[in-house]
């Protein structure tokens, strides 16, 4: 019985282990990390410029899961009209304290 | 009177979590921006700004001011957590100088300097390259302050924390212009800049005007901004001096001799940097359109 | 003669307006403009449609023309722009003909070479007398220049001077002589004079456009360019109104005078014509109603016909005569075109106005443009919308600093020298990448427009 408690207990943190970086003020970008269902990554993005960038910023955030080696993850990210460096450094501190969750 | 080789009429704050304001904060034409991971920082967001800033010091956007606006970087207090780490991430971008807030000890100091020389060498930068601005925010600080001035080489100014000041001190409002005073008198030997605090109010320009004449007549160099609005009227009020139009254009006619190699002047030496400042002064003056 | 008709509807009555012809009016009363939206109501009521809207521009007050494109009152545009839901209107195809956009010279020349027949023109004054001479600077509504009115009155077949203040005496200013009209309409009111400062003349000046008119002096002073007696167009927008602002300080302190300030014309040039810092101002458009008193009261603030500012037909006209030229841009592409009409984004949100005239005509021309907005590149590498030819256009000047079309040039040289940040194309090019990354091409607006050039080819 201990041990079932217990195991609910892990799969109910690792359901909720959520990390965050950025705001919604002007200029960020505001990030989210959620485990997944599963042992893929998925992003949801949503931007005031998905007309022109959308596609960009969509890659710039997947290649950067790819590189940092993240699996398992949801990504939600609000775009307040961000820059790359930004999502660059936003993404490098949501994913520090992602991995240093685990 | 020393010529100060930094021209510091204004020094605009540009908090360091704010992207928008960072990429946007050398157009404002300040003489020096402050990126400041301190006070307008929360604790929960300390590490990520410091990424945020470490990215954004990498952009090519720090090419674009319309005169060359001197970089510092304002990093979190040697009594917190967060200052060697701030120390790391801010020396290789190389900015002219780093403020240290709420500055009380001397050997607290003497620490900083070795880990800044460390960091140079390390990023095999010139030794010294990256100067000081120290903050006096404290009575104990100004109880140290003769000692916080001849603790390291790297200082080149001392600017003056009102606000905390007044509320550790119970000193009134109206009698802070004694305490400019104060700091001007004992930074003078020592030949370091003497830079007020910001006015906060940047609905009231009056205010600032006034405020900015009195730190101006107090003998300071120049005073820290929050909004651009306020950078051309300490320009107006902080213009450089006629003796300091004078040193600015000998300087450039001695260097036109010198066929761009150093000399020296007056007992000092002249090289590319001070050069640099004495044309960017006499463009200030000479231009004066806004 | 009796003129005077009672209603709008009166008016149009004896215009012998029908189904199919083409109607114009100009938009000098910028976003405070009334007249259209009454002439609009009034011919539909007469149920008269199908018409042509030759308009000389449209701002994003005129929104409305969306329902009377819809009910087939209005079936076809000429415009210098298009904006706002309109603007979205047009470009997602619904209109059969596509909608012909030219510049102010452009219509200039399609107006006389006939190009361009405007069987009714509806012409708002502010002030008429009962014969018929009209002005823009008499009367409660007064806004300035009638440039752009003065040549279509001169043009249409029936004319209609629509007012809303009826001068029993023969007006002393006369900028729309009575042999050029045929009837008069009065209304409550003709619009609100105030919002002439509207639109792209939005007074807060940012610290962006600061910037740029920073560098835009930086160039002035030290390019080798002479400012005394100089003649120039400043054109709008916030870093116009700033380097006009700039200007007026560096002319009193080196005592220079300019020549003349051509096409619109602000408050701070009135100043300066008070000021004696420039001998004349050449007004077709006026973007603030203190126009309107100077023209009336200064014999050296005159108003010009758009023949006489920009119509390419006409040797002697005034974009012929500029020693520099300012002009604003959506985009810049690396072969130095510019796009005036549409956002990288694809949307409908500028004029022409006289920005191929300007390029044209001016011996030296400067884009004016940051190298991103918010987050949009404006370097790009093809324009979305081609509206003014890279070959006219001399400098473009950013928040970065400057850049030289010609590298080899006089420019280049001085302004080194002198420590002006100066930039190629392909640098900058290379850092708004980095910054920002290179935008998605949206689609083009196709069919919907067909962007004249002044001369009356495709642009």
């Amino acid at each position: 019985m201990k041990n079932y408690d217990r195991m609910v207990d892990v799969l109910t943190e690792e359901k909720e282990r959520v990390t965050e970086a950025g705001s919604n003020r002007q200029g960020d970008v505001h990030l989210v990390f959620r485990k997944a269902i599963g042992p893929c990554c998925s992003l949801h993005l949503t931007t005031p410029y998905e007309r022109i960038f959308g596609q960009h910023l969509r890659s710039i955030i997947l290649n950067l899961a790819r590189e940092n080696g993240l699996e398992g993850v949801s990504i939600e990210a609000e775009d307040h009209g961000a820059w790359d460096y930004v999502f660059q450094a936003r993404f490098e501190a949501c994913c520090r304290k992602w991995l240093q969750k685990i | 009177m020393r010529i100060h080789p930094f021209l510091w009429r204004s020094m605009l704050y540009v908090p360091g979590n704010q992207p928008h304001m960072i990429q946007k904060c050398m157009r404002y034409g300040a003489d020096a921006v402050i990126i400041d991971l301190e006070d307008s920082v929360s604790v929960e967001e300390k590490e990520d700004t410091r990424i945020l800033v470490d990215h954004a010091l990498k952009q090519p956007m720090w090419d674009c001011s319309p005169i060359k606006t001197d970089l510092l970087i304002r990093i979190n207090g040697l009594h917190t957590p967060y200052w060697a780490e701030d120390l790391e991430m801010a020396v290789p971008h190389q900015p002219v100088a780093i403020k240290i807030p709420k500055v009380e000890s001397p050997d607290s100091i003497r620490t900083l300097d070795r880990g800044l020389e460390a960091l140079e060498k390390h990023h095999h930068l010139p030794l010294g390259q990256v100067k000081l601005v120290l903050t006096i925010e404290t009575a104990k600080a100004f109880l140290h302050l003769p000692e916080l001035c001849a603790c390291s080489s790297r200082i080149v100014g001392l600017g003056l924390g009102s606000e905390d000041l007044l509320t550790d001190t119970g000193i009134q409002r109206e009698h802070l212009s004694f305490l400019r005073l104060q700091l001007v008198m004992i930074a003078r030997p020592f030949d370091l800049m003497v830079l007020d605090s910001v006015f906060p109010d940047y609905h009231n320009p009056e205010g600032l005007r006034t405020e900015a004449q009195l730190a101006h007549s107090s003998g300071m160099n120049g005073k820290s901004a929050i909004h651009p609005d306020q950078i051309p009227i300490l320009h107006q009020v902080f213009s450089p001096s006629a003796h300091q139009i004078e040193w600015a254009k000998e300087i450039v006619r001695q260097s036109g001799h010198n066929k761009g190699n150093a000399f020296s002047y007056k007992g000092s030496m002249v090289d590319e940097p001070i050069l640099l400042r004495a044309r960017m002064m006499l463009q200030r003056w000479e231009e004066g359109y806004e | 003669m009796n003129k005077i008709h009672a209603s709008l509807s009166e008016a149009v009555g004896s215009s012998g307006l029908k189904n199919g012809m083409t109607i114009s009016v100009h938009h000098h009363l910028r976003e405070g403009d009334r007249v259209l939206e009454n002439v609009l109501q009034t011919i539909k009521a007469m149920k008269i449609g199908n018409l042509t809207l030759a308009a000389t521009s449209l701002m994003r007050n005129h929104d409305y023309l969306v329902e009377y494109l819809q009910d087939g009152t209005i079936r076809a545009l000429q415009t210098s722009g298009l904006r706002g839901r309109l603007g979205e209107y047009v470009a997602s195809g619904a209109l059969e003909d596509p909608v012909i956009i030219r510049s102010h010279g452009g219509r200039a020349r399609a107006l006389s070479t006939g190009a361009l027949q405007v069987d009714v023109a509806f012409i708002a004054a502010s002030c008429t007398d009962e014969w018929g001479n009209a002005n823009g600077v008499e009367g409660k509504s007064a806004f300035g220049s009638l440039g752009y009115g003065m040549w279509e009155a001169r043009h249409a077949k029936y004319r209609v001077i629509v007012t809303d203040t009826l001068s029993h005496q023969i007006l002393s200013h006369i900028s729309i002589a009575q042999s050029d009209t045929d009837s008069i309409a009065l209304l409550e009111s003709i619009g609100s004079p105030e919002m002439v400062q509207s639109g792209s003349l939005a007074p807060r000046i940012d610290s962006l456009s600061k910037q740029i008119a920073h560098h835009v002096v930086q160039f002035l002073l030290h390019s080798g360019i002479n400012l005394d007696q100089a003649s120039v167009q400043m054109g709008s927008g916030g870093i116009s109104l700033q380097v006009t602002r700039y200007l007026r300080t560096l002319l009193q302190k080196n005592q220079w005078k300019l020549k003349c300030a051509i096409g619109g014309i602000t408050q701070d040039w009135v100043d300066m014509l008070k000021e004696e810092q420039v001998g004349a101002l050449m007004d077709v458009q006026s973007f603030d109603p203190v126009c309107a008193v100077s023209i009336f009261q200064n014999k050296n603030h005159h108003e010009v016909d758009a023949n006489t500012y920009a119509n390419p037909l006409n040797k002697f006209n005034l974009v012929n005569s500029l020693d520099v030229g300012i002009l604003s841009a959506l985009e810049i592409d690396l072969d130095w075109n510019v796009n005036v009409l549409t956002g990288s984004d694809g949307r409908l949100m500028g004029a022409i106005g006289g920005h191929q005239d300007v390029a044209e005509g001016a011996k030296v021309t400067i884009v004016v443009a940051p190298l991103i907005r918010k987050r949009i590149p404006i370097l790009v590498e093809k324009v979305h919308t081609l509206v003014t030819r890279g070959d006219h256009v001399d400098v473009w000047i950013n928040d970065w600093g400057v850049c030289l079309k010609n590298d080899d040039s006089f420019f280049h040289h001085r302004l080194k020298k002198k420590g002006v940040p100066v930039y190629s194309m392909e640098d900058l090019y290379h850092k708004a990448i980095k910054l920002v990354g290179t935008p998605q091409k949206p689609p083009k607006i196709g069919s919907s427009l067909f962007v004249e050039g002044r001369w009356g080819k495709q642009a």
